[in-house]
This record gives structure tokens, sequence and C-alpha cells, in this order.
């Protein structure tokens, strides 16, 4: 049963993204009207701020680790067996 | 309580010369002979539990044999250091009793009897060491010793017998003769007697205007004469002697020989020289250092060393000179942590010679690298190495922990972080050279070449001769670490005055 | 008297359990009962311990095997639950030396959360780690044989750093009890301790033991490992060093550390450990910070990482054990084959991840925002910065390629029952506490003033979490895995233990030999002639003729002989046993 609701949803990904879209919007609006309490840091008080802060991060952090591991450390699986 | 004269202390040295006569007389029955050399053991061994009530109450024993002329005597006398001594080695020699049973009947070895007869006395040699009132009487036992125990290393009279043996007696003689007499004339010459100060270890027996560079030269030739303590250099013979069948190297060359090299040293440094002339010419720090030396180099000679008998020489080469390191810093706990070494170290080593020795009669197996998987066929002997290499790591509440753990604290009194140091690397390359091992034989594969062992290997009688006695001791070295109070105490009486 | 206080104390259970295993060996149902009820007895026993017991006197030194506080319930608390699901996980193991092992290992965990002393610490902290290892050895590979000697040798030296650290704070203090450190009063030999505990807690640099040999481990050995000694180590800094700039300094690089590797490994079970490190540097972190809310943030973020990182080993090692695979360049599409180990694996991300009504959301979160509230908005940044890669690495990347993506064509069956009851009580676990956060705060060593479901905080973390996702399928292809590994600071001593053995067998080994031989050219010769000297001496009264010289001669070279043949000994052994004849005659006349 659960096989048949992993199927069905792998057969129709792109209604899933279309939702996944849809969804992400919802959460960018939802922060106008969540309440601030304490603001610590100045992106608290920025609406939204998060969402930049995650696509950047994330995009950012593949970069650079990919670009370090691509560069310098990344080496064969038996490196360490000569 | 005071020290009582009775020959009843002789008994102990005695008995194994007895024993060794018996043995020579019954060597057409071969279990009668077997069975003096266990009822040997457990004789000798009871008569030292018999001295001890008295010494743990404060007192002592001692008697003279005869004397040669002033200051010249042979004459015993008996502390904690020598109980602790004669005990392990005495009760060890019980254990090897049963072990080479299963060893020498198990490999079909020849000349048996003469085997057990120098085995013996060798064993004899050590207790009258461990008795001895003076220089004289150490010499004379000490040199017995020697003898003795070159028949068991030529044992096998091949090449590489007579190989082994000839380095082996070479070096021991050359030391004694070269370094040990001169030294024992010096002595006689500046202190008029070679009794030692038994009962107090802080003056020695030097007068106070001894000439400080005669002092020195006296005591470089005493610790490089008891060539048995295998300071480096003069350790090359240990390596040698391990050609002489496992139960010689186990009971001899891990406790007997070696312990009487080290407990030369011990008792010449504590009772001829004394704390406060040690401390006054820096000889303590000195003597520490070398030790140093000795431990951290044979550790790393160890991890080359793929025959397991030749790790374990060298592991014993550097274990020994923890007990010296542990004199020679001259602090009430640091002697401590040297002193029950010797038992603890006693116990643990003898187990990973007996599991050499298993390992080599059940499978003919003698290189690290071939014991793939062999823990499966003898698990009771790996898993008794296992706790063994436990203790020689420094593992709590095994009881090499229980060294370590004065020795450091040894190290603190004296404020030398440098010898901490090297009590922790130590500690760090004895597990880089004894867990290869303990893996190897579990979950290592055995060489492609090589016909795999079957089954379980430790079910047939003789094996089980070997087996039961290094579980033994394994399970004794544990426990000791647990539970070291009455070691402790014994050693409490010399040190703490 | 002491037979009470012994059974008391949860670790005799497990000890007691690993002597009886090897008697098991045969009796199936006798031994799946002692594996699950010595856990559920720990469990219980622990509800009822009396604040201080088992006072023992060893070496001079008073030992204290049990002193509980708050602190120490909760972790007592979260080990023994993760102890069952272990079990359960491991029930179908058939090497009785793997449960041994778990057991001891479990045991000593628990016996260093209990003691009040530094020795008693040592004495167990030595004992996980020696039986840890054969967690790793019992992959029986012969990368997991290296990778457990790495092991344990680098958790003996971690030993040894912390046995000099405790040396020295006893020569200072005369005192072994363990209780906070201040932070203004560390000596040098508290920094020593503080560097034993922060190997185990694996804070970079002396963290790649971790990644080097969790991924090596056996399937269950590896879920337990991940759970305790992390976790253990956790607990003593809390005990310790609450408060030090630097553990919250070194937390926060910690987090970004791990999780940067864990973005581009390979290795299924390498992300996770990897990932590890970063999850403990939260904690690290909040210990470093120090406030109450803080250090219960640590608390709270063990308890729930202990669980989660369970369920995700779990799934990994479950992956591991049906198809044989752990490497993602291998696998894919295998929700088709094992829906269930993948729902759970999938609960166990978004738990990681921080989701609302997950323990994640509930935990992690605490420590950011007391970050915040002692405006420390570095440390803030870089934990939110690492919750973004966490869900990146973890929560998305992992899942998808082992269960979504390409279909690697992989075969596999469903895991045992058992592996799938495992998983499906953690799973419960982490949304019981995202759902009811109370039942753990109340467990927290201090009062609880946090609130984690506010909008705002709501708002935050499904934006975080959305926008991520969001980078991962922009870059999806970027992020293909590659059969590839990255090198890391263990190079350093990998590379220098084999210059080290280049050493110790080249330039020390032969000048050994050199010396060993030396006898022979100096020793041998000056020994013969000595005793040619003293042989010519014992002569010297005999005639001096030709005869007496050849007789020397032919003596000397007898004696060569002789000595080589053995037959000595006899003669000697006459002789000595006549001389011990004439002195018993002489004692006793």
């Amino acid at each position: 049963m659960l096989l048949r609701i992993l199927n069905y949803l792998n057969e129709h990904s792109i209604m899933l993204k279309r939702i996944f879209f849809v969804f992400l919007a919802l959460f960018v609006v939802f922060d106008f009207s969540a309440a601030r309490h304490e603001m610590h840091f100045f992106g608290d008080s920025i609406i939204g701020f998060w969402s930049l802060f995650g696509i950047l991060g994330c995009l950012g952090m593949i970069i650079v680790c990919k670009g370090l591991s691509h560069v310098w450390l990344e080496k064969e699986e038996d490196y360490y067996d000569k | 309580m005071e020290t009582i004269i009775t020959s009843k202390i002789v008994l102990t040295p005695l008995i194994p010369m007895v024993t060794a006569l018996l043995i020579m007389a019954s060597k057409n029955k071969p279990n009668l002979r077997e069975s003096w050399s266990v009822f040997g053991a457990l004789l000798t061994f009871l008569s030292v539990i018999y001295l001890l009530p008295r010494l743990l109450a404060g007192g002592s024993y001692k008697y003279t044999l005869f004397t040669l002329y002033p200051g010249v005597s042979i004459k015993f006398h008996l502390d904690g250091l020598g109980i602790l001594f004669a005990g392990t080695s005495s009760f060890l020699w019980i254990m090897a009793g049963f072990y080479c049973v299963g060893y020498m009947r198990g490999l079909s070895e020849h000349a048996q009897t003469r085997f057990y007869f120098c085995y013996a006395v060798a064993v004899g040699g050590a207790m009258g060491a461990a008795f001895s009132a003076n220089l004289f009487t150490l010499y004379l036992f000490y040199e017995i010793v020697s003898i003795f125990t070159y028949p068991l290393v030529a044992h096998h009279q091949d090449k590489e017998g007579y190989f082994g043996g000839r380095k082996y007696i070479v070096y021991l003689m050359f030391a004694s003769k070269a370094f040990l007499l001169p030294a024992m004339v010096l002595v006689y010459v500046q202190c008029g007697t070679l009794d030692f100060a038994i009962g107090n270890i802080v003056p020695g027996i030097f007068p106070h205007n001894a000439a400080p560079l005669l002092v020195k030269i006296t005591y470089l030739l005493c610790i490089f004469g008891f060539a048995k303590a295998a300071l480096m250099p003069i350790h090359g013979w240990l390596p040698a002697a391990m050609v002489a069948p496992t139960p010689v190297s186990a009971l001899l060359h891990a406790v007997v020989v070696v312990k009487v090299g080290v407990f030369s040293i011990a008792r010449v440094m504590l009772s001829v020289f004394g704390i406060d002339i040690l401390n006054k010419l820096g000889l303590g720090i000195f003597t520490a250092y070398l030790a140093s030396f000795t431990i951290i180099v044979a550790s790393m000679i160890a991890l080359t060393q793929n025959n397991l008998k030749m790790r374990l020489a060298y592991s014993t080469v550097s274990q020994l000179s923890y007990i010296i390191l542990g004199v020679a810093m001259l602090t009430p706990n640091s002697i401590t942590g040297g002193i029950i070494h010797i038992t603890n170290h006693a116990f643990a080593k003898i187990t990973l010679f007996f599991c050499a020795g298993a390992i080599f009669v059940a499978t003919h197996k003698k290189n690290v690298s071939e014991m793939g998987g062999i823990g499966w066929n003898m698990p009771f002997t790996m898993i008794a190495f296992g706790l063994a290499s436990l203790s020689m790591i420094g593992v709590p509440p095994v009881s090499g922990f229980v060294t370590k753990w004065f020795l450091a604290l040894g190290t603190l009194d004296i404020h030398n972080m440098i010898l901490l140091t090297v009590i922790l690397v130590s500690s760090l390359l004895n597990a880089g050279y004894f867990v290869p091992v303990v893996y190897t034989s579990f979950f290592g594969k055995p060489n492609p070449g090589d016909t795999p062992s079957s089954g379980f290997l430790e079910g047939s009688p003789l094996i089980m001769f070997m087996v039961i006695p290094l579980f033994f001791t394994a399970v004794a070295s544990v426990l000791f670490g647990i539970y070291p109070d009455l070691f402790l105490k014994i050693i409490n009486l010399m040190v703490v005055r | 008297m002491i037979s009470s206080t012994v059974l008391i104390h949860p670790t005799t259970w497990f000890l007691m359990g690993a002597v009886l295993l090897p008697f098991l060996n045969n009796k199936e149902k006798l031994k799946k009962t002692v594996l699950i009820g010595i856990p559920l007895i720990a469990f219980t026993v622990i509800h009822w311990l009396p604040d201080s017991f088992g006072h023992v006197s060893y070496l001079g030194f008073d030992l204290v095997f049990g002193r509980v506080d708050q602190l120490t319930r909760v972790f007592l608390h979260v080990f023994t639950i993760m102890a069952i699901i272990g079990c359960i996980y491991g029930l179908h193991v058939k090497e009785t030396g793997q449960h041994i092992a778990a057991f001891l290992y479990v045991g000593g965990s628990l016996g260093v959360t209990l003691c009040g002393d530094y020795l008693t610490l040592f004495i167990f902290w030595e004992m996980m780690a020696f039986s840890s290892v054969f967690l790793v050895w019992y992959r029986k590979k012969r990368r997991s044989i290296e990778a457990g000697f790495r092991y344990l040798l680098v958790h003996t030296t971690g030993g040894l750093v912390l046995l000099a650290g405790i040396f020295l704070r006893y020569k200072n203090i005369h005192d072994l009890s363990f209780v906070q450190i201040a932070t203004n009063g560390a000596t040098f030999a508290d920094y020593l301790i503080m560097i034993g505990f922060m190997l185990n807690a694996a804070v970079p640099p002396i963290h790649a033991w971790l990644p080097d040999a969790y991924p090596e481990a056996s399937v269950t050995g590896a879920v337990f490992m991940c759970a305790f000694t992390t976790k253990t180590a956790v607990y003593v800094l809390a005990r310790g060093f609450p408060g030090f700039e630097a553990l919250a300094i070194l937390g926060a690089i910690m987090t970004l550390y791990g999780v940067g590797y864990a973005v581009v490994e390979n290795d299924a079970r390498r992300i996770l450990a990897y990932h590890i490190v970063s999850q403990v540097g939260y904690m690290v972190c909040g210990i470093g910070i120090g406030t109450a809310m803080a250090v219960n943030g640590a608390v709270a973020h063990a308890y729930a990482h202990i669980i989660y990182k369970g369920l995700l080993f779990m799934g990994a090692g479950a992956v591991l054990e049906m198809t044989g695979k752990s490497k993602l360049n291998e696998l894919g599409g295998l929700y088709k084959r094992m829906p269930w180990a993948m729902v759970f694996t999938v609960i166990g991300g978004i738990s990681i991840s921080g989701f609302p009504l997950t323990s994640g959301f509930i935990s992690k979160s605490m420590i950011i925002a007391a970050a915040g509230e002692s405006h420390r908005t570095g440390l803030m940044l870089m934990m939110t910065l690492a919750a973004v890669g966490t869900f990146l690495s973890v929560g998305i990347k992992l899942p998808y390629f082992i269960w979504f993506g390409k279909d690697s064509g992989v075969e596999a069956k469903d895991a045992p029952w058992n592996m799938n009851l495992g998983m499906a009580i953690a799973a419960f676990l982490c949304f019981f506490l995202g759902v009811f956060p109370d039942y753990l705060y109340k467990m927290l060593p201090f009062p609880v003033h946090y609130h984690p479901y506010t909008a705002y905080h709501l708002a935050e973390t499904m934006q975080l979490l959305g926008f991520t996702g969001l980078g991962f399928f922009i870059m999806v292809k970027k992020l293909k895995p590659k059969p590839k590994m990255n090198l890391d600071v263990d190079w350093f001593y990998r590379k220098g233990a084999r210059v080290f053995m280049w050493i110790a067998s080249r330039p020390v080994l032969s000048s050994n030999n050199w010396i060993n031989d030396v006898y022979r050219s100096v020793g041998l010769r000056l020994t013969m002639a000595m005793a040619k000297a003293i042989s010519w001496f014992d002569w010297e009264g005999i005639d001096w003729t030709v005869d007496g010289s050849a007789r020397g001669v032919v003596e000397g070279g007898n004696r060569l002989r002789s000595l080589m043949t053995g037959k000595i000994q006899h003669y000697i052994g006459g002789a000595v046993a006549l001389t011990f004849i004439i002195l018993i005659l002489v004692m006793l006349v």
C-alpha cells in the first residue's frame, strides 16, 4: 500500500514540483504575519531574510565545498593503500 | 618485630636444588620426574609464604651460612623486595611446571631430564639471589643462574641453538667478569664490607667521605655488569636467547633470569648505594634517562619484529627498564611502581610467552603475519594474550595500570615531565605492537599458501596442560590490577621509612 | 552492603550480560531475552538511583562510582533507551562477540556518566575505547581491521593525554573529584583533560578518527558507536567545562566543518559520520556559551540527536546489510524495494533538519536561540548555516541518492523485522518529542523558558528549509556522487606513521643489530682471552716445557669445543650438587 502511494508520487513528479513552489511562496507570505518578539540580529526584522539565507547559503555551500574538494582534497578511494 | 636468625630461610634456595637432584635421579620415569618439578615448585612457593607473616608484621629473617673472611660471606636476609621476587618466581615455576609437560611432550623434545634439571637449578639460583644479604652471595647465585641457563638456551643443539647460546653466555659472562667483579672489589675496598643495608634504603653502605668519582665508576660497573637486566646496549643476549624452547623463554627470560637482573640492580641501588648518595651524585636521574632510552628504543624495535617471540623479547627489554626507571627516580611512589612491576610484568609476560609457545605447538607458526584467524581455533589462548596485552599497555583495571600509576606519580614527585612523557608514549608504542597480534588472530585471514588450521585446537590434553596455566596467569594479571593491596603492603614496609 | 549498591549501577548489568552471553551460544531464545532484557533492566534501574553511591577505596583513593544529578539522569535516560533500540536492531547478529563488545561499550558509557571522580572516569573511558574497537573489527574486511587499529591508537593517545591531565591536576590540588572547572581557574592540567574529552567529542582537528572508523564498522556496531562515544564526551564536557570560550568557537567551526565534508562525500555512512561532527558541534558550542538555556539546548540536542542519528545509521545500515553497498554512486531507486526503511530514514532526515513536529525542531533551535540571546551573532549565523547544510546533505542529498533518483538496479529485500522495529521506535520518538517537547524539557538540568512553537520560529524554519531544498534541486547535477574520497587531517598521522615505521625499521633496527654483533668482535675475543689468561694462571705451577704449553693450547681448544656441546653441565651439576650436600651437612652438624 505504501508502495502504491510512493509510485503514484513518483509518476506525478511535475505536480509535486508545482506544489513545492506554491509552498515556498506561502512560507514567504507567512513571514509577513509572524510576530517578532526579540530582535537579536538585524536580519530578524527583514521579511524573507531567511529564505534568502537558505538559498544563498545552500548554493554557496555547494560551490565552496565542491570547489575545495575538486581543487585539493578529492582523491581516489584507495589513496592510502599505495 | 625483630629479625630472627634461622636456617629456615635457606630452605627456599635449597628446595629447588634438591628437586634438581631428584629430577636427575628419576630420568627414566618421565611422569615421576615431572611431578618432582611441580612438587618442588609448590614446596618452594610454600616456603616463601611461610616467611611472609613475620615480614608483614615488620620483622625479618637472616642467616649466615659461612664466612670467607670479614665482610665476605654467604649470608641471607629477607626483605620486601626479596620476598616479592622469590614469591613471584616460585609461583610461576609451578605454572611453568605444568606448561612444560604440555610443551616438551607435545614437541617430543630431546634431553628432557637435562632440561628439567637445569630449569630447577636456575630457579634455585634466583631464590638464593632474592634472599642474598650481601654482594658476594648475590654474585654467586647470579652466576649460577647464568651457567645453568646456558644448556637451556642451547637446548636444541642445532646451529641456531649453539649460536644463540654462545652469544647468550658470552654477553652474560663478559659483563659479569669484566664489570661486576671489579665492581665488587671496588665496593669492598671503599666500604670495608659487601653486606647490604637491609632495612633502610636511604643511607647505603658507602662512607660519607667516599670519593665521588670512584663511587660513580663503581655504580656504572654495577649497572652494566648485571647484564641480565637488559639495559641498552647490553641487551643483545635476550633476543638471542629466544632460540630456546618457549618454556625457557617464558619462565626464565620473562621471569627468573631477567628479574634477577633488575632485582640485582634494584638491590644494589637501594641497599648498597642508597637513596642519599644516588641523589647527591645525580646517579638516579642519570639511570632514569638511560632506562628511558631503553624503554622507547626497544619498543620501536619491537614494532618491526614479525617473529612473535622476538617481538616479546624486545618488549621485555623495554618493560624491564620500567622497573629500573621506577627505582631510579628514588621517590616512594616510583620505587613502589618499579618493584610492583616485577610481579605485574612477570605474570603478564609469562602469559604472553606461554601463548606463543602454545601457538607453536598447536600450529607450528612463529610469525605474527601467519597467525591470521587462529584466534577462533585457540580462543582461550588468544583471549589470555589479549588480557596480558592490556596489562602491558597499562589499561585499567589490569595490573599494568597500577605500575604506570605509581611510576607517573613518581615523575610528578620529581617534577620531571620528560619522564612522564616517556611513560605515556611507551604505553602507546606497546599498544602499537600488541594490538596487531590480537586483531590478526581474530579478524585476519590466514596466508594464502598456508594450510589453515581448523577446529578447536585447545581440546587435546597436551595442549590443555599449556592453556590452563596461561589462562590462570592472565586472570591473575587482571586480579592483581583490581586488588593490588597485598603487594603494596609488602613494598610499603621497605619503602616508607 | 556492597552487593546492593553494585546491582543498582546499570553497568553491572551490562557486565553480567557480557559474561553470560558466551554461554548462551546455542540457546537462541535465551540469548535474545538477555539481549533485550539487560538494557530494559538498566532503563528501569536508573530511575531509582540515589544521589551518591558506590564509594570504593582503590590505590589509596576514594573512587565514586555513582554521582547522580539532573544532568546525569537525562543522559542515562537516553543512553539506556538507545541501548534497547540498538539491541533490538542487532538481534539477528550471530556473532556473540559483537554483542559482548556492545554491552561492554554501553556499560562503559554508563560508568562514565555516573562517575564522580577522574580515576573511575578513566577506567570506564578506556573500557569504552577497547570494546568499541571490536565493533569496527567485526566487519572483518581488511580496511575495517586497519581502520580499527588506527581508531584504537588514536583513542589510546587521547586517553593518555587525559591521563596526563588527571595526573597533573592531582599533583596540583590533591583531589580527583570530577567537578565543574571555573573558566578563569583552569590550569594546564585542566586543558589537557579538556583536550582528552574533545578527542572523544571529535572536535577538529582531532576528529578524523570518526569518519575513518565509523563507515568501516559493522552494521549494528556503527549504530551503537554513533550514540555513545561522542555523547559521553558531550556529557563530560557539560559537567566539567561549561562556559569555556574555546569550546563555543570550536563548536561553531565544527558545525560547518562537518557539514562541509558531508556535502561532498560519497559513502552514506561517511556522510553520516561527518555529520556527527557537525551536530556535536552544536552541543559543544552550547556548552561553550555556558548560559542555562545554552546548556539546556546542548543536552536536549544530545538527547534528540542520539535518537535520530541512530535512526539514520540504522537506515544506512539496513541498506548495507541488504544490498552490500553503502556508496551513493552505486545506489538509487531503492524506495521500491525497501519502502519501510525509506520511510523511517526519511523521518530521521527531516528530524535532523529540524522540521516542525520533529525532535530536531525543539532541540537544535534552543542552542541557536541561546546564542542569539547572548548576542553571539557570529556563532548563531554559523550554526544556522550549518542547519542549511544539514538539510542539504542529510535531509535531501542522502535520501535522494539512495532511495530516489536514478534507479541503480540493485536488488534488495526489505530489512528484517527487528531492524525495522528498531527504526520504528526511533522514528516514533522523533515525532513524540517533537509534538510533546515538555517530556524532554522536564528532564533538562535547568528550568526551561524556551517555547519552540512560535510563529516566527516556524516561519524562519520553513523558509530556511524550503529554499535550501530549492537550492538542491537547482544544483542536483553538480551533486551527483562520484567514487572518490576526500583527505582530512588524518593524512598527517597516516603518513607520519609510515615515516615512523621507516625510522624504526631502518636506522634503529640496523644500529641495534650492529651493537648486538659487537659482542662477536669485541666481547667474544676479550672473554676468550680472559679465559685463556686464567687457564694459563692455573697451569703456571706446572712444568714450563713444550709439553706443558701444548697441553695448555689443547685444553683451551677443548674448552671452546665443550662450551659448544653443552655437556659440561653434567660436571658442573655434579659439582654444585656436591657443594650443596656439603653445605647441608655443614648446616646440620
